[in-house]
């Protein structure tokens, strides 16, 4: 059984003051179901995926939410895993259909970040981490430290850092749902306002309003105008959640567990992507990330975003949505738009296969998912 | 009171802040520059707690290097009496959270006690009579404070942070106390009405009758009963509202300043209030061979004196080698603040 | 801070305190959540306790570097309302020589 990306859609990325959670959420559902050419009633389950809605809407119970916005009221339920909660929410998706409990499901991921005050929005996101062993830690701080690490043991420098921020906010350009069309010069990102040491502020994924959407099917599709993208590997990787308990700092091996399970499903190695959606919500976590993935060599991937290696042009595209950087993270939205974005790139015959890496936490939980057309 | 049976001290610690504020500052923030303010109290700095530092914390860091040096078993102490005008809250005991954190037993006498720059030593006292009444084997007294003072105040030059804390006992002293006794009268010099942030003083009162009549009184008094001159003390301690009254006091009592010298470091932290007169007497501790006697005479306003009449052992020598966290060790750490700072830990203190 | 929190808190700052470990990770924070803003910018690391990690807040004003020989203390940690209780917990400071 094929899992079938039948139709998608991603919202605009940014400060939206006039959209509500609910907004977003019902767009991102609508458009992706109409862009799947089924009915509302095709769709027998709906994953909602989303992190702050308790804290910042005291909007639980997202599943009903969403289910209420389509026609026949879809089984529903949401999940959360931090950052990595659209990545968890497609992974479960894909077992309701593989148990041939559902044929045709519909995931949706969504966050409203911007209406609270972004000194809460700090402590919310603290909140990815160990509450009780990570007191006083910060999400950038966590990051920090492994970029402290990886700096230390590889010779990553500060200009690598500032080369990922540049590389991903050209590639915003292309995406016209992205939060920044904006360009940055490897210094203005260097000296911009310090956060937790080394890392700066334009190392950090921006605060983000944005939902997106995937239609999943395995039924099979007869549509001569259209060939749509098939999720052919997938994995979920575990670590720590805290920092003190993992065995590598300069490795989050919670993603290269997954990326193994996907590349073992898939039949594919490393070398056979084209291109990626990476899990960039600081500049190192992308740099970390290519290493895991297998893209480039441990150490290697500082060097690599310097010398054009990620971009167009190099050995492999990375984050051509702009990343998390540019596009923005609405936090639960991610893991689902990361799969939308691959999906259309792939239907308009850009690339053959794609990956999607989606992190939770300073690295506890990782999903990747490979995608062939 | 002359005390018969052996009790003593079997080790002590002190804290206090890393970092100091200028005299100098203090004079420029309120428009005194160049008026050697500092100059004419004896004082060049005082300390100023870290935005995370308070009375408890300071206590406990005390606490923990008193422990440090403390070779029996710590539950075995069972009386903690901790003096302070700044206990972080008006009503939940400061002792409770220091004797948690530093994991002592549950079978403890304790309480918090308040007699301005005397609490620290009246917790002392009471300490060594738990001892003597055979409650207690081991106690554990510590003065500390965070002490507050109105901006552009005489005391806003003084007022610094630290703390002491003394466990006694009736064995392995390194100094023995000899005699104790108080005095205490309702001299208005210094007092703060609850509610409110900072202390009212009453002057040049708060000279002759206040400091200078309880110390002298004191002093004279226990010297009496035990019969002891000025040159029969290797040392003398009183309490260090400034650099200026110490000395003073010294002199009208007869003790030379060489005899006052090793206790004075109030010239670098400034007055720390109820840690003062313990801070004070751990820098002669941290010095004195065996079979020394040490007069210590605290004042707190409101007004009160302790006195005590200490003699070193033969332990104190072998106590002293190569013991870490010392005063003077800890006064070579301190680095300077700017007036910004040391106002914006202030308006973080509650009391 | 919740009495029932602060009171199962306790235990771990006997336990900790006066414990003696390095730094082997390490970062300054510059920007945190409210609460903690007053002692901001502050160090952030990981201390191995003689093969036990701990992640732990550096006291206040003092920046802690990987490598540094610290020890266990208390401090106070989030800013509260003022009528709440202090909140009083584990942070690292370097040894003193």
């Amino acid at each position: 059984m094929k899992v079938i990306i039948a139709g998608h859609h991603i919202t605009q990325f940014g400060e939206l003051w006039d959209k509500s959670l609910t907004d977003l959420m019902e767009e991102a559902i609508k458009r992706a179901i109409a862009n799947s050419g089924l009915k509302e009633t095709d769709i027998e389950a709906v994953f909602v995926s989303n992190m702050g809605a308790g804290q910042n809407d005291n909007q639980l119970h997202l599943g009903a939410l969403a289910s209420q916005m389509i026609e026949g009221y879809p089984s529903a339920s949401r999940l959360e895993g931090a950052c990595a909660s659209g990545g968890l929410a497609v992974m479960t998706a894909e077992q309701a259909l593989l148990s041939g409990q559902y044929k045709t499901v519909l995931v949706v991921g969504v966050e409203k970040m911007n209406d609270a005050d972004s000194s809460l929005t700090t402590k919310y996101l603290a909140a990815a981490a160990n509450y009780s062993t990570e007191f006083g830690s910060t999400f950038p701080g966590l990051y920090a430290m492994l970029a402290n690490a990886h700096m230390r043991e590889f010779g990553t420098t500060r200009s690598q850092l500032s080369a990922v921020a540049r590389k991903n906010h050209e590639h915003g350009f292309a995406n016209p749902q992205a939060q920044y069309h904006k360009h940055f010069s490897l210094d203005q990102i260097s000296n911009s306002i310090p956060v937790a040491d080394p890392l700066r502020l334009l190392d950090c994924s921006p605060i983000t309003d944005g939902a997106a959407a995937v239609v999943l099917t395995t039924k099979k599709i007869k549509d001569k105008n259209k060939k749509r993208a098939v999720i052919i590997g997938r994995g979920h990787g575990q670590d720590s959640l805290d920092l003190a308990n993992r065995e590598s700092l300069v490795e989050i091996q919670a993603s290269t567990k997954a990326a193994k399970q996907a590349y073992q499903m898939s039949g594919l190695s490393a070398q056979d992507i084209e291109v990626a959606e990476v899990h960039d919500c600081f500049t190192i976590a992308e740099i970390l990330a290519t290493e895991d993935l297998g893209f480039f060599k441990k150490g290697d991937g500082g060097r690599a975003a310097e010398t054009g290696k990620t971009t167009y042009g190099g050995e492999v595209v990375i984050n051509p949505s702009g990343g998390l950087k540019a596009s923005g993270h609405p936090v639960g939205a991610t893991g689902v738009k990361q799969i939308a974005y691959l999906a259309k790139l792939l239907e308009e015959n850009k690339f053959t296969k794609a990956l999607s890496h989606n992190v939770g936490g300073s690295g506890a939980t990782a999903v990747v998912h490979i995608l062939s057309i | 009171m002359i005390i018969n049976k052996k009790v003593g001290i079997t080790s002590y610690g002190v804290a206090i802040p890393n970092q100091i504020i200028t005299t100098r500052i203090i004079e420029e923030s309120q428009g005194k520059s160049g008026m050697k303010i500092g100059k004419s109290l004896g004082v060049t700095s005082k300390t100023v707690p870290a935005r995370d530092e308070d009375t408890i914390t300071l206590a406990t860091d005390a606490g923990l290097n008193a422990l440090s040096s403390f070779h029996r078993n710590k539950l075995e102490i069972s009386n903690l009496f901790i003096g302070s005008e700044s206990h972080p809250y008006a009503v939940k005991p400061s002792g409770t959270v220091v004797k948690d954190a530093l994991g002592l037993s549950e079978d403890m006498a304790l309480a918090d006690l308040q007699f301005a720059c005397k609490a620290g030593t009246q917790g002392l006292q009471i300490g060594f009579n738990y001892l003597l009444s055979g409650f207690s084997d081991y106690s554990l007294a510590i003065g500390a404070d965070t002490a507050q003072a109105k901006p552009g105040d005489a005391l806003e030059f003084t007022a610094g942070a630290g703390a002491a804390a003394y466990i006694l006992g009736k064995e392995d002293t390194i100094a023995d106390l000899k005699a104790t006794i108080s005095i205490a009268t309702d001299t208005p010099d210094f007092w703060r009405r609850a509610g409110q942030s900072y202390p009212e003083h009453a002057g040049r009162f708060s000279g002759e009758p206040a400091y200078f009549y309880h110390i002298i009184t004191a002093a004279k008094k226990i010297m009496n009963e035990t019969s002891l001159l000025a040159e029969d003390f290797a040392y003398c301690v009183f309490h260090t509202p400034n650099g200026k009254f110490p000395r003073l006091a010294a002199k009208k009592l007869g003790f030379t300043p060489e005899q006052l010298e090793p206790s004075l470091v109030v010239d670098t932290i400034g007055n720390t209030y109820a840690g003062a007169v313990s801070l004070a007497l751990s820098a002669v501790l941290d010095k004195a061979k065996p079979k020394e006697k040490i007069l210590v005479v605290s004042y707190g306003s409101g007004a009160g004196s302790d006195a005590f009449v200490f003699e070193t052992t033969d332990l104190i020598t072998e106590y002293n080698k190569g013991r870490k966290g010392k005063i003077r060790d800890q006064i070579k750490l301190l680095k300077e603040v700017d007036y910004q700072e040391y106002r914006s830990v202030m308006d973080l203190l509650t009391h | 801070m919740k009495p029932a929190q602060y009171w199962r808190n306790k235990q771990k700052i006997k336990d900790y305190i006066g414990k003696t470990g390095q730094v082997i990770a390490s970062t300054t924070i510059r920007t945190s959540s409210p609460g903690l803003t007053h002692i901001t910018p502050y160090s952030y690391v990981i201390v191995d306790f003689s093969g036990e990690k701990k992640e732990l807040m550096g006291v206040g004003n003092e920046l802690l570097e990987i490598g540094d020989e610290v020890v266990c203390v208390m401090r106070k940690m989030e800013l509260g309302a003022p009528q709440e209780l202090i909140d009083y917990g584990l942070k690292v400071k370097k040894i003193m020589e």
